[in-house]
């Protein structure tokens, strides 16, 4: 009995056939790099601003009290804050907080003076400031000729800067300005028993629906409350707009997708005489399908893998980072970003449905189309006769 | 008429698709037996349908009418997808040699036996031996452009019998040989016969139609088939 290696002997001639056609297939090459290249860095982008977002905002409170009135925010008295919302079930450690939005030498910049503002973990091994100094964020600190920060119109102040928030939470803190309670109330105008907005975190996360009602009963005047929940859904918004721009990015990838195609017709057109050659030599139409998946395996296979890590690097490689997300978004700096390996693995499986499937797809119904026929009848297209 | 061994033309009729049903047929009515371990030469004019004979009985084209029967099987009638890997069991000599320019000799003779689940190393050794055979060896990782007239047609003879097929074609093999590889050739046929397969030969050449090696004599005329019994050429 014949020993069966038929599969073997195919892959070994694919990968002829693929030698054979060298400028075709690295045209195929390059054409299916790019594509995965170009899908992978929109939906990796979108995907890892998505998950940094959860990772901040896993870090906030639950829930942010603003006080209003006719005139849009007003301050809120920090003791007495504290002591009603403490007074309703569920709450727990109220922290007003100390913040607002200030004039910067190069556009409005966040001064915050509490750690309640900012997550913990961005704070992380940064030293506080003290009176006359300041932490400020990479867009703050990018603007400075020297160590001096001057910040605000209506009551100006100057600080030293003594420290740089790091570049890999830039989500969070590109303009950013941390300085003491005693500058930031200076700053924004505010009494020394007021504070900007109330932090609430719950006993029960699930609750923050629930318990808004009687939070904002607690307290005499009108209040907004925003929740982590509403934060959230904002961020998912811009990543799901950011996902938008990477549709506008694909047109050209759907561009590069219909060369490969319109490339694959005409491969397989041109080459009817051949396969009517093979099929008077013995290959069945299953032996010329069988070959052609295997000839666009190969070069697929580390395409895709090629087109996965050059998204990959464009992303999470420090400098090709920034370029990309200059790309994407328009010019917004942006923090270093983070992969969570479920959303790997569902990336791959999305370039695998949005370009693997259609083009091995393409290869085999293609092939059998114009593999089926009478021998004589493709022979007749061939340049010897 | 028996149709259980070898292969059989049972009132075989061809014409070209698309032409007219008054223009005459290629061929018309044909009976004819080529039994198993025979070697037989259809000689004929240019353009009495020699070739079209050769592609009905490998299964390249369908006729209009009648039946090629293989080993008491109705081949003709059967659909691609069986007559594709029954395809397996014909080796076939084209006219035009239909070689693949930029590929070597030895991939050439590679070509039919990859769908064939042959092992690598039966396959080496199988090729090795056509190479032998047909004085390429020393041309074995040439490519196919290289070769002259007679050497590429000696290859497409090679390829044909590489796998050693049940059933061997050949379109006029010795057109371009010398006296020598003609007579090789013509052994390399005849033992292909001798060891059990079908052999037909299409040939003008008469180096093969004095041969005593040939065990049965056609003539294609007028779009018939006819034995021809006296097979000695005057001198």
């Amino acid at each position: 009995m014949m020993p069966r290696t038929r599969y073997p002997s195919m892959a070994i001639w694919a990968a002829r056939e693929v030698q054979r056609h060298a400028g075709r297939s690295m045209l195929l090459f390059a054409c299916l790099t790019s594509l995965v290249f170009l899908i992978a860095t929109a939906l990796l982008f979108s995907q890892a601003l998505d998950a940094t977002w959860a990772h901040l905002l896993d870090q906030a409170p639950d829930l942010v009290v603003r006080r209003i009135d006719g005139g849009g925010w007003v301050p809120i008295p920090a003791d007495d804050v504290v002591a009603y919302a403490t007074g309703v079930p569920g709450v727990l450690d109220p922290t007003p907080r100390l913040w607002g939005v200030v004039p910067g030498p190069e556009g409005p910049v966040t001064v915050v003076a509490s750690i309640a503002v900012v997550p913990e973990s961005v704070l992380n091994g940064i030293k506080p400031p003290t009176i006359g100094q300041a932490v400020v964020g990479q867009g703050v600190a990018r603007a400075l000729s020297d160590k001096r920060l001057t910040l605000g119109i209506r009551n100006p102040l100057s600080v030293t800067v003594i420290d740089v928030f790091p570049a890999d939470t830039g989500l969070a803190t590109h303009d950013l300005v941390w300085m003491t309670p005693e500058d930031t109330r200076h700053l924004l105008g505010l009494a020394p028993d007021q504070a900007s907005d109330l932090a609430v975190h719950l006993f029960r996360r699930e609750e923050e629906q629930a318990i808004q009602a009687d939070l904002a009963a607690a307290f005499p005047w009108p209040v907004r409350i925003t929740d982590r929940t509403a934060s959230a859904l904002r961020h998912r918004t811009r990543a799901a707009r950011l996902g938008g721009i990477a549709v506008v990015a694909g047109i050209p990838a759907l561009l590069a997708l219909l060369m490969i195609i319109t490339g694959t017709v005409l491969d397989n057109n041109g080459q009817r005489a051949h396969w009517g050659l093979l099929k008077s030599l013995g290959w069945t139409t299953a032996d010329i399908v069988r070959l052609q998946v295997n000839r666009a395996l190969i070069v697929g296979i580390p395409a895709v893998m090629l087109g996965l890590a050059s998204a990959y690097a464009a992303v999470f490689y420090p400098p090709a980072a920034g370029v990309t997300a200059f790309w994407i978004t328009g010019g917004q700096h942006l923090a270093a970003l983070t992969l969570v390996s479920s959303g790997a693995a569902v990336i791959l499986l999305e370039i695998a449905a949005l370009v693997g499937l259609p083009f091995l797809g393409t290869v085999f119904l293609t092939s059998v189309r114009a593999a089926t026929g009478t021998p004589w009848a493709m022979l007749q297209a061939d340049p010897w006769n | 008429m028996e149709l259980n061994a070898g292969l059989a033309c049972r009132r075989l009729s061809f014409r070209w698709p698309g032409r007219h049903t008054d223009e005459p047929l290629v061929l018309e009515s044909v009976e004819a037996v080529f039994s198993t371990g025979t070697a037989s030469l259809v000689t004929g004019d240019t353009g009495s349908g020699k070739s079209t004979l050769l592609h009905l009985l490998a299964g390249l084209i369908r006729p209009t009418a009648g039946e090629v029967w293989a080993d008491g099987l109705p081949v003709s009638r059967w659909p691609s997808r069986h007559r594709d890997p029954w395809r397996q069991q014909v080796g076939i000599v084209f006219q035009h040699l239909a070689l693949i320019p930029d590929l070597t000799v030895a991939e050439n003779l590679l070509l039919p036996m990859i769908p064939r689940q042959i092992a690598w190393s039966r396959m080496q050794e199988e090729i090795l031996r056509q190479l032998a055979d047909a004085d390429l060896s020393a041309l074995a990782e040439a490519p196919t452009s290289a070769l002259s007239g007679g050497q590429r047609q000696r290859l497409a003879i090679a390829r044909a019998l590489v796998a050693r097929p049940r059933f061997i074609l050949a379109d006029e093999p010795t057109a371009f040989q010398d006296d020598h590889h003609a007579a090789q050739i013509r052994a390399q046929l005849c033992q292909s016969a001798r060891e059990g397969a079908v052999v037909v030969i299409c040939s003008h050449d008469p180096r093969l139609r004095s041969s005593d090696e040939i065990d049965r004599r056609y003539h294609l005329a007028s779009a018939t088939l006819h034995e021809n019994f006296a097979h000695r050429e005057a001198p």
